[in-house]
């Protein structure tokens, strides 16, 4: 039984159909990388167990295998086997574009080579574990491209090497400075009135997922409105509107459970301006230290 | 910057599970799920479930090294240029079509200007030529040529370059950029130039009206693409010649024309209505080749090839080959070409009824990637341009008789 089998078996079992597996596998050119149709079957039951419940209703499962990237699909596991003629395809595909992605990751040349090389080893499978080599394209599930699933491991990997160094480096520099011990200090600016604190933290839980997106990834990370609509897939000037009427309502709701924690409407007000004027000195301090590049 | 309390910001990083200073990557923490790398590329391709993507949004809101991680997945913006999948349902500005609006107007006017003038020319001596010959046979013949190097094209650029340097905002920009182009028509060109070239006809599906008469204008927007994360609708409409005109032109004389035809000897007079009568045929013609064709084609959500016979009241599925899920379509009158999975190419010369498969990776064994692309040369129906979901293309300069590999730097 292979691990893919084995992994299936472990959850649950859904129905697919026997004539919709054969027609996936045609579809797929899964014979081509070597595939059985009883293989290619398990590795879809394998995904539909990592992404649906138990007791998802076959039109659920039909839907998510039916939207997979099954030849992607297919070659990437033919290659967490071993098979010859899907690495052949893999080398001409992605090669190329795994360096490059590399590249606009790591921007430097050595690390992005090393990057990339790492990469390279896990795709092929250099661990083993029971006598069995493990490739890290067994974890790729087609429901993205396999291109992006490559990005997103570069990305992975760069920031966990990155929070490593970063690590180092910073328990280095506190030993010399004789730190390490020394009491967090609290910073004197964030502390607020507690009802204010109560109330932004029910303003803020009470926000879409989305709409706490856009305001970490602008306010918090410095991103730009393009780089947000980029991660978004909609336009600069989508999120622009957006952020806009974030921002209002949030003020809005602050500002009425403010009041609702007994302060008066015009307190209520005067805090909140307090709270953004002093955030706008702070930004514009900032950016005055940063050499005020971001738009 | 909007006003934001710096509170919020303050509670924001204290919900943040990665703190980017905190020297301890979250990533590694199993305490916490974060999305793996295929949700992760599913999101940020828009693949995913809306249950799914909430999620996933939830999580980037609190998980400041998840955020990065989907940040760095996104391609360079040059690689951007051309996504793999149309962006669904996505927030795609008006400001694009606006620009490309502006600059077909632009290009329309200034060949009309110039099919006019030529007709002017044929009946009044004394007309300037302000178009080269070639220009009125092509427009009349209603078959779509090369575009011709146009004198009067300094004022089309001029407004490209203006539309390119502004973003416009309103229908009246519109109306300033028409103006540098000289017309004597009473009615103008306003809405979008026809379009051939289709790209990215990945799910989701979109309708494609075939031309049943090629464009009577000339297409001299050949190289006009359709902006990524255009609207199936708006695809819709720039595919089809109807949406070239808002009404059909009504050929007018300039003051020479008109002084010619009132002043002039026998011979010219009957030059002068010659010419109107050649005007008003063309109109005819440009009149039938904006009227409503007959079938519709899409591609369902299972991937299957449909036509629609009633204006896309009823589909009915049209069945090319089993185990084929088709990805992108192109339809010129009654030739349509259909791509998808496995690298099937399908071909037929006959509106639909007999489909043969094509292998444009001639000479070697047959190309198992998807095509996700095809796109048709707007001045030579002939020229054929496919492309895979990993960046491959083959072109054919002879309606796909042969084909060659297509370079990137192409």
């Amino acid at each position: 039984m292979s691990a893919t089998q084995e992994k299936a078996g472990r959850s649950a079992m859904f129905v697919i159909p026997e004539s919709v597996r054969a027609r996936l596998y045609r579809q797929a050119v899964a014979e081509r990388f070597g595939l059985a149709l009883g293989d290619f079957a398990s590795i879809l039951q394998e995904v539909a167990a990592k992404y649906l419940p138990r007791d998802a209703s076959q039109a659920e499962v039909l839907e998510l295998i039916g939207g997979l990237r099954l030849e992607e699909l297919a070659m990437a596991r033919a290659c967490a086997r071993g098979n010859e003629a899907a690495w052949e395809v893999f080398l001409t595909r992605y090669r190329e574009k795994l360096y490059r992605a590399a590249h606009s990751i790591a921007s430097e040349d050595s690390a992005a080579r090393e990057l990339a090389d790492s990469l390279y080893a896990d795709l092929y499978g250099t661990r083993s574990a029971d006598g069995r080599r493990i490739s890290k394209l067994d974890s790729f599930t087609g429901r993205g491209s396999l291109e992006g699933w490559l990005r997103a491991v570069l990305a992975q990997e760069y920031v966990i090497r990155y929070r490593r160094q970063q690590r180092l480096v910073s328990l280095e520099e506190q030993t010399d400075a004789g730190a390490q011990f020394r009491a967090a200090e609290r910073d004197p600016s964030q502390a607020h009135d507690p009802r204010l604190e109560e109330a932004t933290d029910q303003a803020l839980a009470a926000l879409p997922g989305e709409d706490k997106f856009i305001l970490a990834g602008y306010y918090l990370d410095g991103r730009t409105l393009a780089e947000m609509a980029r991660l978004l897939g909609v336009h600069e000037s989508t999120v622009s509107r957006r952020l806009e009427k974030i921002t209002t309502a949030l003020r809005k709701s602050i500002l009425v459970r403010l009041v609702k924690h007994g302060m008066t409407s015009k307190e209520a007000r005067q805090t909140m301006d307090v709270e953004v004027s002093e955030l706008s000195l702070d930004v514009r301090r900032r950016l005055a230290e940063s050499g005020g590049n971001r738009e | 910057m909007w006003g934001i309390p710096r509170i919020v910001l303050d509670r924001l990083k204290g919900r943040s599970l990665g703190r980017p200073n905190s020297g301890r990557s979250a990533i590694e923490n199993p305490q916490f799920q974060h999305p793996d790398a295929n949700l992760l590329a599913a999101f940020l391709e828009r693949t995913l479930t809306e249950r799914e993507r909430t999620q996933v949004l939830s999580h980037l809101a609190e998980c400041a090294e998840c955020r990065e991680i989907a940040a760095l997945t996104l391609p360079a913006e040059a690689e951007a240029a051309e996504p793999a999948r149309s962006p669904v349902g996505s927030g795609w500005s008006i400001r694009p079509i606006l620009r490309w609006g502006a600059l077909a107007t632009a290009l329309g006017a200034v060949v009309f200007v110039a099919v006019l003038r030529q007709h002017s020319r044929s009946g009044v001596q004394t007309a300037s030529i302000t178009a080269p010959p070639a220009i009125m046979p092509q427009a009349s013949e209603a078959a779509p040529q090369a575009p011709q190097p146009l004198p009067a094209q300094p004022a089309a650029r001029s407004a490209t370059r203006r539309a390119r340097a502004k973003p416009l905002e309103s229908a009246g920009e519109i109306a300033k950029l028409q103006k540098p182009a000289p017309t004597p028509l009473t009615q103008r060109f306003t809405a979008l130039p026809p379009r051939n070239e289709v790209r990215n006809l990945t799910p989701p599906k979109v309708q494609l009206r075939p031309p049943e008469a090629p464009p009577a204008i000339p297409p001299s927007t050949q190289s006009a693409e359709v902006p990524a994360g255009l609207s199936t609708d708006l695809i819709h409409a720039a595919a089809q010649p109807s949406a070239v005109v808002e009404h059909p032109p009504a050929p007018t004389y300039d003051k020479r024309s008109l002084a010619g035809e009132a002043g002039a000897s026998t011979p010219m007079r009957a030059k002068a209505l010659q010419s109107k009568l050649s005007a008003n045929a063309f109109r005819s013609r440009l009149q039938s080749a904006v009227a409503q064709p007959s079938a519709l084609w899409s591609i369902s959500p299972e991937g299957k090839l449909q036509r629609s016979e009633d204006g896309g009241k009823n589909w009915q599925e049209v069945r090319v080959a089993d185990n084929i899920e088709f990805r992108a379509i192109q339809v010129n009158a009654r030739d349509i070409w259909a791509g998808g999975s496995g690298g099937a190419l399908y071909h037929s010369s006959d509106g639909g009824a007999a489909w043969t498969r094509v292998n444009p990776a001639s000479g070697a064994s047959p190309s198992t990637e998807a095509i996700v692309s095809i796109s048709c040369s707007s001045s030579n129906l002939q020229q054929i341009n496919v492309k895979t979901d990993s960046g491959t293309q083959w072109a054919s300069d002879d309606g796909g008789q042969h084909w060659r590999t297509v370079n990137r730097d192409e």
